[in-house]
């Protein structure tokens, strides 16, 4: 019989029992009690922040429309490739990782490898902005490879630019974050962006999406769209315009051009060219800017080389470059100074001489910085960011101004005797260099159509610098536009207490002050509306992503400048200077055309050399019809590689060929003169050997139609030939390169047809059609004979001409 | 004696004369134990598949990876504590010496033949089964406690039989198992020893000399942090877990984070978000940190209550039982469980430094498992001898 527990034993158990649940359980309950109940929300707090993970929702940003809808920026989905190190399992894996990235995605094989060595790290971006395609295969690749959660995509989204080069200064571009970095997309970045949401989601310690869904979203919210009181089909045609004036006269310093609506200040197109590929803004396209680059490398490598340097003179402060290289990189370089200033080759001497010489760094650097002015340069909007001197074109506004204060009147005469003296110095009218006198006695309709400086000098002086400043301001051009576009620059000008009777006499004729193109034509349209100043504005609306517009821009009267009788008055006398004046070259048959010239100097700027700027900027600002001006344009070439050339044969073609395309397009119908109508046929102007624009307008003068042929600017051939009877209205073929053949077409039998009949068959053909003989029209005689004769071959453009019988065919 | 009983069976005929004497010898188990350990069993497989499936997925690929295996020991347990608890525990007693002996000799063997070099714990047996020879000289020690208590008991507080044998067999085992090295368990087998001996009968000075003693050691180990290495670094990052978030506190921090997202109610069974990586080995040693997270402090508190439950049956077993070696028997496993559980919520709720200790009936493992239900079968045959009331 065994011995039971004794007392003792059950005693001790019970302190054993006791000491157990007491000391060992009561001290884990109660630490269990502090950290769940006392410290609880701290730790939890602790937990989630490392447990949750904040994953940016991009908000998709806006497009950006033109005023019927189309598309001309437009966000589309893409992606970055990303891949995670710390899910590699080992080298060979790390390989197959590496090669697929490389020929996929034909990325730097040493920049996956740098990625993949962060071992621990699950989120490396190897690529961003890969479209729809290539990832889509990609990810086809992973699956079947095994590598999933080792490479895996990331949401982005890209911006797109379907028209490429079009509009680029205005529209503006992103950059990689999909901000927006110049233009409207910078302006209104706010909008087109809108708010990018956030999920709150738990993720495992691996970054994984954990069984459990704890989700928490606050969605993104898109952002809004711009619909553009831009045009496409007018900003395409002043681009094609602006394009082949650019060819035409290799202007230096690009070509500005605004469309805009008379009445609302609505611009209904801008452009400045050459320009640039929004979808690749950093490239450089200007051919100028590709030269200056060309230009600014062996200056760098012979700078580096002591082959050019500077002399200092005390005496004078002045810097002179100098050295072995000076004439063939310095005096020879023709656009360097768009990339590459004075002070910026200074200063790189300077380096070079502390330095003891440039490092292969140092070149690359002074290199990509010329890169980067040239980007800057192709960038701008030339329209709203850089004065110029307007010139001709500002004497609307002195004699709107003079008017309406009553300085002078329609009947006031101001006599031009080829010069006058302004402050002991003679200044000399355009018309002395070629006919040594003057315009004589001339009314104030006679002064802006001949533009005679003179007149505009006396006109001024009778205003006065008071009254002229007066205006000068009213016409807004001492304040900005306040278009809705980022970058808008003020001009330099005299004050009233600074301006001499010299300053206000230069200023009376639009030089010696500085506004920019889009401050001129704002005025200009003052001048012509019916004495309204308007704040021109670039955006009609702003619609949600639902197509709900969220707010619309009413067009803003800043002020009356002029009263409507004056403006009405400034219509006729603008009227006479395209219908009589320099600025012939922008009429338009069927269509009363108001404008003016303009040619300034770019006085006071030098080049490289030390030696003066002589190039000249040439503008012509036009407005139609003239008794309810509806659409104005002004273009500005600066720099055409042209010598005493005025905006008068360079400009007004350009604005007239811009206007012949926009006025039918806005639905403004050609209202022709009875003669103009009687007047069926003409004889074929010589175009041959002009320029594009000169030719164009003979023949739009001509009444006329003409279509070019190749992408030349000169016309090399025309069809029909000199002096060739041909219908008004028939259409001449421009060759404007060598061996391009527009196509030869077979002539059509037409005899037996009608007039109409037979009409319709040669013009569908491509052939011009021409009736000889008495055939009446509205008489169904059929056609006898014609000329060709039909199935010859012959060019598209060629006259057909047919014969009808007499109105009572014999028998 | 009672040597001749122990080979029967369960349902096999009892001798008249016993039955007559004794009505009560041999009475059915003692149910309320039984059904405290199924309850731990079952709520401790619920848990270990909740905390274990997100880790079993990512590294196994199969979230049924632990529980699959631990399910299965655990049947394999059941039965042999329903076996055991039929058996006749005096037989032990026969192979108390037998049993010390293998373990001593698994427990050098296991320093030589092991599966893993850094801790010489396991014996490999096939393919991923091993053994672990300090969970037998958990059971052993036990064995040949009660053995030499029952043997001794009157004798107990002469040194040489009551603290020498006791120290010798406690030192030898203590010492074979750190050089394992396996301190947890060490400081288990040291725990179970002394309140056997304290039970027992051992002359209480010698419990005050070793109180003393340890006061001692960690007196030595603050003051003198080179006498033992590692012992500061570990006590610092006891203290201050957050000192090396990334390094050895990150279990500790993880462990916290998890017990204190669970609140007052928990965040849901299945809904820990902690064991989803964050805590290392959330199926073994922190267990019971999931639980806290799911289930919260109530739910927490209740499963502490069901460990002092078992804990009390247990003690009650032990003193109702008419021998003293089934009595100290008893006392030492359910102090084995007991010991155990605190240690390991010590450990997991940072009230003691991190060391390595499993949770009963929680942890995944499957020879512990086993043994642990073998181990409950044995304190139930216990209770078939003792007085304890029977519902």
């Amino acid at each position: 019989m065994a011995k039971t527990p004794t007392y003792q034993m059950k005693g001790r158990m019970m302190v054993v029992l006791a000491g157990m649940i007491i000391l060992g359980f009561g001290i884990v309950l109660h630490q269990l009690f502090s950290i769940q109940i006392l410290q609880g929300e701290e730790y939890q707090q602790i937990a989630l922040d490392q447990q949750m993970r904040s994953t940016r929702i991009g908000a998709k940003r806006g497009t950006i429309y033109d005023t019927n809808g189309k598309a001309l920026a437009t966000s589309a989905d893409v992606s970055s490739v990303c891949v995670a190190p710390g899910m590699i399992d080992d080298d060979e894996e790390r390989k197959n990782v590496t090669a697929m990235l490389v020929k996929m995605l034909g990325v730097d094989e040493a920049l996956v490898a740098k990625k993949l060595d962060k071992k621990n790290s699950l989120y490396e971006v190897v690529k961003t902005k890969v479209e729809k395609p290539v990832t889509d295969e990609l990810m086809q690749q992973v699956l079947e490879n095994g590598l999933q959660g080792r490479i895996f995509l990331e949401g982005d989204t890209r911006r797109y630019y379907p028209y490429g080069n079009f509009a680029a200064t205005v529209l503006g571009f992103t950059n990689a974050d999909n901000d927006g970095a110049y233009g409207l997309e910078s302006y209104y970045n706010k909008t087109l962006a809108g708010t990018p949401g956030r999920t709150l989601a738990i993720r495992d310690s691996k970054g994984q999406p954990m069984s459990l869904q704890y989700e928490e979203t606050q969605p993104a919210q898109d952002g809004n769209s711009l619909v553009l009181t831009i045009d496409e089909t007018i900003q395409h045609y002043l681009e094609k315009n602006l394009e082949t004036a650019v060819d035409e006269h290799k202007v230096g310093d690009r070509t500005v051009g605004i469309v805009m609506d008379v009445e609302t200040g609505a611009i209904l197109a801008m452009s400045t060219k050459p320009d640039f590929d929004p979808n690749n803004p950093t490239e450089i396209i200007d051919k100028n800017l590709l030269q200056a680059l060309e230009e600014a490398k062996p200056v760098i490598t012979a700078i580096a080389a002591g082959q050019l340097w500077y002399d200092y003179n005390a005496a004078t402060d002045r810097k002179f470059l100098s050295g072995p290289a000076y004439d063939t990189l310095i005096k020879n370089a023709k656009y360097l100074n768009k990339v590459m200033g004075l002070n910026t080759i200074y200063a790189l001497i300077d380096q070079k001489n502390e330095e003891g010489g440039l490092t292969q760094e140092a070149q690359e650097a002074a290199y990509r910085k010329a890169l980067q002015n040239a980007q800057y340069a192709q960038w701008r909007n030339k329209a709203v960011s850089d004065p110029y001197e307007p010139g001709s074109v500002f004497k609307i506004i002195t004699a709107a101004g003079a008017l309406e204060s009553h300085a002078v009147t329609e009947n006031s005469t101001f006599n031009c005797i080829g010069y006058i003296e302004v402050a002991d110095k003679t200044q000399h009218c355009h018309i002395w260099s070629s006919q040594h006198q003057g315009h004589g006695v001339q009314t104030l309709e006679d002064a802006v159509r001949n533009s005679c400086n003179p007149a505009f000098i006396q006109i001024g002086q009778l205003m006065g610098s008071r009254l002229f400043s007066e205006y000068f301001s009213n016409f807004g051009l001492t304040e900005l536009t306040g278009i809705d576009m980022p970058g808008e620059a003020s001009g330099l000008y005299h004050k009233v207490e600074n301006m001499g009777i010299a300053e206000l006499s230069s200023s009376s004729f639009g030089q010696t002050f500085t506004i920019t193109p889009l401050q001129m034509i704002t005025a200009a349209n003052a001048a012509v509306n019916g004495g309204k100043l308007m704040q021109p504005y670039i955006v009609k609306q702003v619609v949600d992503k639902d197509g709900n517009v969220v707010s619309a821009t009413q067009p803003v009267v800043k002020r009356q400048v002029i009263s409507k009788d004056i403006s009405d008055k400034m219509q006729l006398m603008l009227e006479q200077v395209v219908a009589n004046g320099s600025g012939r070259q922008a009429q338009i048959p069927g269509y009363r055309v108001g404008g003016k010239t303009g040619t300034s100097e770019k006085i006071g700027t030098r080049n490289l050399d030390g030696s003066e700027n002589t190039k000249n900027i040439l503008s012509f600002y036009g407005f139609a019809p003239i008794d309810n001006p509806k659409v104005a344009c002004l273009v500005v070439l600066d720099e055409p590689d042209l010598i005493n050339a005025y905006g008068s044969t360079v400009a007004a073609p350009v604005v007239g060929s811009i206007l012949a395309d926009v006025l039918p397009y806005m639905g403004i119908e050609p209202q022709y003169t009875q003669e103009q109508l009687e007047e069926t046929t003409t004889s074929t102007p010589n175009v041959t050997d002009k320029d594009i624009h000169d030719a164009q307008s003979i023949l739009r003068i001509a009444g006329l139609k003409y279509r070019q042929v190749g992408s030349g600017t000169t016309v090399l051939r025309q069809v029909p030939g000199y002096q060739e009877p041909i219908p008004k209205d028939a259409t001449v073929v421009l060759y404007t390169e060598e061996n391009v053949v527009d196509g030869k077409v077979l002539v059509p039998n037409v005899v037996g047809m009608t007039a109409g009949q037979a009409n319709k068959e040669i013009t569908n053909a491509g052939l011009n059609y021409a009736m000889m003989g008495s055939g009446i029209e509205g008489t169904s005689s059929p056609v006898i004979a014609q000329n060709p004769l039909a199935g010859i071959e012959v060019e598209k453009g060629t006259i057909v001409t047919v014969e009808f019988a007499e109105s009572a065919p014999a028998e | 004696m009672q040597y001749a009983q122990s080979a029967r069976s369960a349902g096999a005929p009892r001798r008249k004369k016993r039955v007559k004497s004794k009505p009560a010898e041999r009475g059915s188990m003692d149910l309320i134990f039984l059904i405290l350990v199924l309850t731990l069993l079952g709520i401790g497989l619920i848990m270990l598949f909740s905390a274990s499936y997100a880790y079993a997925y990512y590294y196994d690929g199969n979230s049924f990876h632990y529980i699959t295996r631990q399910l299965a020991f655990a049947v394999v347990g059941v039965v042999a504590l329903l076996v055991v608890s039929q058996i006749d525990y005096h037989i032990l007693r026969r192979f108390a010496l037998l049993l010390l002996g293998g373990t001593l000799f698994l427990l050098v063997l296991v320093l030589f033949y092991h599966t893993q070099a850094t801790a010489k714990r396991w014996i490999p047996i096939v393919g991923t089964f091993t053994f672990q020879p300090s969970e037998l000289a958990k059971f052993t020690i036990v064995v040949v406690f009660a053995h030499l208590i029952s043997l001794n008991y009157d004798r107990m507080s002469d040194p040489r039989y009551g603290l020498w044998p006791f120290l010798s067999i406690m030192g030898i085992i203590a010492l074979l198992m750190v050089l394992q090295p396996h301190l947890s368990g060490t400081i288990l087998i040291l725990s179970i020893g002394v309140v056997m001996m304290f039970i027992g009968g051992t002359n209480l000075k010698w419990f005050a000399l070793g109180g003393l003693f340890l006061v001692g050691a960690v007196v030595v180990i603050i003051f003198i942090p080179d006498a033992v290495p590692y012992a500061m670094s570990r006590l610092e990052h006891w203290i201050n877990p957050a000192s090396d978030p990334t390094g050895a506190g990150y279990q500790t921090l993880q462990s916290l984070y998890a017990i204190g997202s669970g609140g007052l109610l928990g965040v849901g069974i299945g809904n820990s978000r902690q064991k989803h990586l964050y805590l290392p080995e959330p199926q073994n040693d922190f267990v019971f940190s999931v639980v806290c997270e799911e289930l919260g402090f109530v739910g927490a508190t209740i499963i502490l209550l069901l460990f002092v439950l078992l804990v009390w049956r247990g003690f009650a077993i032990a003193m109702r039982c008419r021998d003293r070696f089934g009595s100290m028997l008893a006392v030492g496993l359910t102090t084995q469980v007991g010991v155990q559980t605190i240690l390991n919520i010590a450990v997991v709720s940072n009230t003691i430094p991190n060391t390595g200790i499993s949770l009963p009936f929680f942890s995944y493992g499957g020879t512990a498992l086993c043994m642990l239900l073998a181990q409950m079968g044995v304190v139930l045959s216990v209770s078939r001898y003792s007085t304890v009331e029977k519902e």
